[in-house]
């Protein structure tokens, strides 16, 4: 069940490490079990999200890179973070193939990057993260939502 | 069918490219049910090719890891089964070291110690390989690989799938006007590909571009890191030889500004024949052989590493 916080609708990062800090902060509020989907189109800055909340498990960022080829990544660290990418798959029933919903139990938090390309796949409740590319080279806004 | 002095009596590739062209990528699921399909006759292909029977091999390899556990899981239950059909002990190899070793086949002048760069879809490793078989692990990518930069991007600008070839071919008629950042090229022995495909996005999303000149100055950027990294780490520890191995060691720009750029002799540059670049079975003999020679046997107890890792050097 996922944790009932209040959210600022959407939040200036200024950089990489302010959104990492962002996904630490959000963890903090997390429950085991939680879902998170990400999106916001190519070098968004997804998996530089993931390495925050990564980091707030006690992952080492520089562990955690770009899921797309592998299609799921597993980390351990005070919870089992089960990273997923939507990107290359073309139907739902593919990503349903890849056991989202199986391995989102009590003991993972679980990420999905490009989750967005097939939502029906991805049972609520979860947290939509949203980012969107700011005025400079390095800024992002950050959305939360609960869906 | 590899033999031990490393040439190749057969390789073949069922290349499952033609279907997932329409798809933009290799789908998990359906990669593994075309697996089961055609495996067996691959096994029959490599051993009509080579003109050898099951009965003059010395060991049946197979690739433990890493990869989508579907496709390995019917790699080792195929491999096992044909083990104990056969008689043969069965050697289970990192995917990863099948490509390290892939610049040695069919030729025996590699030298040690190496700096090995392996870049590909799914990996950008920097490796010095002391001695053959032992690597000690200098630097690898922070976010994406150089192939899933270039998938993306292709898929941006609505181009086909993979799009290191096509990249490339548009590249060739374009120049470097855009000028994107060469990430982390200034320090160390890591990567870091993502940063350059938000500034990639920003110019499609400026909407004021060539499309040749933005794939050559994309190219131009990974390439240009590439090569800078290499450089950075031939100097640091001065190895006998440079191997580039991976699906994007099969760019022809990038084999010729190596073969220019790169500071040390050109002899000492190894590049893998192009058919064995990109994933293939004769690559994971080559490890297979070495394994034989320097490790003890695997057993039978062995499954599917979907997250394995390279092995350090000793000590």
């Amino acid at each position: 069940m996922t944790a009932l916080i209040d959210l600022p609708a959407r939040v200036l990062s200024r950089g990489p490490d302010a959104t990492m800090a962002l996904a630490e902060e959000l963890v903090s509020v997390l429950r085991p079990g939680d879902v998170l989907v990400l999106s916001g189109g190519i070098g968004a800055g997804k998996t530089v999200f993931a390495k925050g909340v990564a980091r707030a498990l006690g992952i080492g960022a520089d562990a955690v890179t770009s899921p797309t080829f592998p299609l799921h990544n597993i980390y351990e660290g005070t919870l089992t973070l089960n990273h997923f990418d939507f990107y290359r798959l073309r139907s739902e029933q593919e990503a349903r193939d890849l056991g989202v919903d199986e391995l989102a139990d009590g003991q993972a938090l679980t990420l999905i990057e490009w989750g967005d390309r097939f939502p029906a796949v991805v049972r609520p409740p979860y947290l939509h993260v949203d980012l969107e590319l700011g005025e400079t080279d390095d800024e992002r806004w950050v959305s939360v939502r609960r869906v | 069918v590899v033999a031990e002095d490393l040439e190749v009596c057969s390789s073949v590739v069922n290349t499952q490219a033609p279907e997932h062209e329409k798809h933009g990528g290799v789908i998990p699921e359906l990669a593994s049910r075309e697996h089961l399909l055609r495996i067996i006759g691959v096994v029959e292909q490599a051993l009509i090719e080579a003109d050898t029977k099951p009965a003059d091999l010395r060991a049946v390899a197979v690739t433990r890891g890493p990869g989508l556990l579907g496709c390995l899981a019917v790699g080792i239950s195929t491999a096992k089964s044909l083990g104990l059909a056969w008689d043969k002990p069965v050697v289970p190899v990192n995917h990863l070291e099948g490509h390290l070793f892939s610049a040695e086949l069919e030729r025996a002048d590699v030298r040690y110690p190496a700096v090995i760069l392996l870049v590909s879809g799914g990996h950008c490793l920097l490796i010095d390989a002391r001695e053959r078989g032992r690597y000690e692990l200098l630097g690898q990518t922070r976010d994406d690989s150089p192939g899933e930069a270039f998938d993306k991007v292709a898929r941006e600008l609505g181009l086909g799938y993979p799009g290191g070839p096509i990249i490339d071919r548009l590249a060739a008629n374009g120049k470097d006007a855009y000028r994107f950042p060469r990430p982390l090229a200034s320090e160390g022995l890591d990567f870091s590909f993502s940063g350059l495909k938000t500034a990639v996005r920003r110019r499609l999303e400026a909407g004021s571009y060539e499309v040749d000149d933005l794939a050559a100055s994309f190219a131009a950027a990974c390439y240009d890191v590439l090569i800078t990294k290499l450089n950075r780490a031939i100097a640091e520890r001065e190895p006998e030889s440079v191997i580039v191995v991976g699906g994007v060691a099969a760019s022809p720009i990038l084999r010729e500004r190596l073969r220019h750029e790169l500071t040390i002799p050109p002899e000492a540059l190894i590049l893998p024949a192009l058919k064995y670049a990109t994933d293939n079975a004769a690559m994971i003999g080559a490890a297979a052989w070495w394994q034989i020679a320097n490790e003890p046997p695997a057993g039978g107890n062995f499954g599917p590493s979907p997250r394995l890792a390279l092995r350090a050097a000793p000590g």
